[in-house]
């Protein structure tokens, strides 16, 4: 063969030369570094979901982690305290939203057996009067209002307009007072705040973007923090408690952690997992500072002032298929935490925020209680609440003093405005916690893990 | 949808068209490259990594099929056939199918030196370009049971096109039987499962894509049948 015929043979088959290693790409076998690069070690800044997940899994890749946590309680806002009740009181999250989320399965992986459906129906408390859905059925006017509030509900997906409030959206429908009570009970409430403070745009966004279930879960006799406990114990093994972060050194070779206890800490990279309003209220300093861009987004994203005050009957003054009571003046939600559960003694939990929250701040804890069965007993006037009660356990997020409110809500101006502040700044600061979750699960312990998820994901070099 | 009735009536157009028929039935494996697919299920195994149980990739699949081929000119064979691969990534507990059916017209090229008839006892290589429609199911079953999304099943089926090409032996001892293998390469450019990542992750923002150029390479051996006029 000479010359010639060996390179037009060569040539002919150029094309296969390019195509055959894609080809067989298909074929290949993954190999993968699981570290993929992570330079340890990493410090953590808060003991809560995010923090515990994100040191668990880093650790799983043989990272070196610390997590700093600045109160004496790990757990952030899913703590719980035993001894009131007979099973542990969920003081902060409850609720396990959805069955396709990641706490869902950390669930399903611990403790399969106490995963329990949300039970009961709900009553809504409609012009002085408890209703149950069968009078919104029986009486035509209620029925239309409760269609319209259901269609109100399903189309802020696909809601197109000016980035108005929530609030001033709803008065542009036919819905008595009372309804827009119960309004401000399923939806604002639920976000962490009230119907004034929506911002129409970002909950389009948080809306659109919720994917993982729209069925809830509790948890039957164990806290939602034992599932940490269980499945996390070497992440837990590693918090420190009683050192809040102060100030944040960013350098060229690592970052300088100081404590307000002047205590140091050096780290490669920095996971910042505190809730925003630390943020916003400059409880931790960094050098160089933010970008500016990062400061509009912290400040863009709000908190508003939320409570939870469980109380203690001797017996159940409510109808057996209650699940929960919506649209009290005072308290736009209550609900029997004890249902599901295997408690004797019924407990009701009482969850308020935004302003009506505000109006608890400073208040005793025995008025507390006088206000709240005040309203129970306008609710049930025949069973007397005020006789059956045998305690109050009370917990103010905003007096925190290292958590400072409840949970990140969709404000106005926010929308977009998670992605910047998740956005890693130079491969040393990493930001995460459920007010960075990017993915419309905002204001829950899936969507603070999924952003630790995502950090730490961001982490790989 | 209306691939597969476009090539389904071409494909009844060329059986009566030939005076040479063959059919022929053939298994083999499939490769996968599906790339956006698999980050998702990296995702899930990664996000969820206290579970012992990883998903695997989907990679490999059983392949099976049933043609029919016939003369079109010197050399030449139109091929519908129809194809079923099952890509499966399993766990103890939970598992991920994908059904995979085609229904594809192939042109198959002999070498034109070669007579039809006159190949008995001979290896003939011959080349294979194909276009297919093709459907794809999805299936997810977790340990709390089958998939949904807000309490609906998670059911999707999608319409993915496949461009295929191929390399084929072909031995023909005798004028009825023959046998064949075939090395062949697949793309399904822009396929995509609807919502594979909400149904498995519970988010969209946990890895990029529903959607992905898929590759599958394959080898496949099977007999021929010629069918007498």
């Amino acid at each position: 063969m000479n010359r010639r015929i060996l390179l037009k043979n060569m040539l002919k088959g150029l094309p296969m030369y390019c195509v055959a290693p894609w080809l067989l790409e298909a074929c290949a076998k993954a190999e993968r570094d699981e570290t993929l690069g992570i330079e340890g070690p990493v410090c953590i800044i808060g003991a809560g979901a995010a923090g515990i997940y994100a040191a668990a899994y880093l650790m799983k890749l043989g990272v070196d982690v610390t997590i700093l946590e600045a109160s004496s309680l790990a757990g952030g806002r899913i703590r719980s305290q035993n001894g009131f009740a007979d099973f542990p009181a969920e003081l902060g999250a409850e609720e396990i939203h959805g069955r396709r989320s990641l706490l869902y399965d950390l669930a399903l992986s611990s403790a399969q057996a106490d995963i329990v459906p949300e039970v009961g129906e709900s009553k809504y408390w409609l012009n002085n009067v408890l209703r149950d859905s069968y009078f919104f059925q029986q009486s035509s006017a209620l029925q239309g209002a409760g269609q319209t509030l259901l269609q109100i509900s399903e189309s802020l997906a696909s809601y197109e307009g000016p980035d108005i409030s929530l609030q001033e959206y709803l008065i542009n429908f036919p819905i008595e007072p009372g309804m827009i009570e119960i309004a401000n009970a399923i939806i604002a409430n639920e976000y962490g705040t009230q119907l004034d403070r929506i911002g129409m745009y970002a909950l389009r966004e948080a809306e659109q973007r919720y994917s993982s279930g729209i069925d809830g879960y509790f948890l039957k006799n164990r806290s939602m923090w034992s599932l940490f406990e269980t499945a996390f114990p070497d992440a837990i093994a590693q918090i420190k408690l009683n050192e809040p972060v102060g100030e944040v050194i960013v350098r060229e070779s690592d970052v300088l952690i100081k404590t307000i206890y002047d205590a140091e800490y050096f780290a490669q990279k920095v996971l910042i997992t505190v809730p925003v309003s630390l943020l916003q209220q400059g409880f931790i300093t960094f050098n160089p500072s933010l970008p500016q861009v990062k400061l509009d987004a912290i400040n863009a994203i709000k908190m508003d002032v939320g409570s939870k005050f469980i109380l203690r009957f001797s017996a159940p003054f409510w109808d057996d298929d209650t699940g929960s009571i919506l649209g009290g003046l005072r308290i736009p939600e209550y609900w029997v935490s004890s249902a599901g559960k295997n408690s004797a003694t019924p407990k009701l939990t009482a969850f308020v925020m935004g302003d009506r929250a505000a109006y608890f701040q400073g208040m005793a804890e025995p008025q507390i209680k006088a206000e709240l069965l005040d309203e129970l007993g306008l609710m049930y006037p025949a069973q007397n609440p005020s006789e059956l009660c045998t305690g109050i356990l009370v917990q103010r997020w905003a007096d925190e003093p290292f958590i400072r409110g409840a949970y990140s809500y969709p404000s106005p101006q926010s929308t977009g405005m998670r992605e910047v502040l998740a956005e890693p700044i130079g491969n040393r600061l990493f930001f995460a916690g459920e007010a960075c979750n990017v993915n419309g699960h905002i204001a829950t312990v899936h969507g603070a893990m999924e952003s630790a998820y995502l950090a730490c994901k961001a982490m790989k070099t | 949808m209306m691939r597969l009735i476009f090539l389904t009536l071409l494909s009844l157009t060329f059986h009566w068209v030939n005076s040479q028929k063959y059919t022929d039935l053939r298994a083999g494996v499939s490769c996968l490259n599906a790339t956006a697919w698999n980050e998702t299920i990296r995702s899930y195994n990664e996000s969820r990594f206290w579970q012992e149980n990883k998903f695997p990739e989907l990679k490999t699949a059983f392949t099976c099929g049933l043609g029919y081929s016939g003369v079109a000119g010197k050399g030449l064979f139109l091929s519908p056939s129809v194809q079923y691969s099952k890509f499966t990534s399993q766990t103890p507990t939970d598992k991920i199918d994908l059904h995979w059916v085609e229904l594809e017209l192939a042109c198959d090229i002999f070498p034109l030196e070669f007579g039809m008839d006159s190949v008995h006892y001979r290896v003939r290589p011959f080349l294979r370009l194909g276009y297919a429609g093709s459907m794809l199911l999805t299936r997810i079953r977790l340990a709390d049971g089958n998939a949904g999304i807000d309490g609906e099943p998670y059911e999707p089926y999608n319409w993915p096109y496949i461009f295929h090409a191929a390399l084929g032996l072909r031995y023909q001892p005798t004028s009825v039987l023959g046998f064949f293998l075939l090395l062949d390469a697949r793309f399904a450019p822009n396929a995509r499962i609807n919502d594979f990542r909400t149904a498995l992750l519970g988010s969209n923002y946990l890895n990029s894509s529903d959607q992905n150029n898929v590759r599958i390479l394959g080898i496949q051996s099977g007999i021929t049948i010629r069918i007498k006029n």
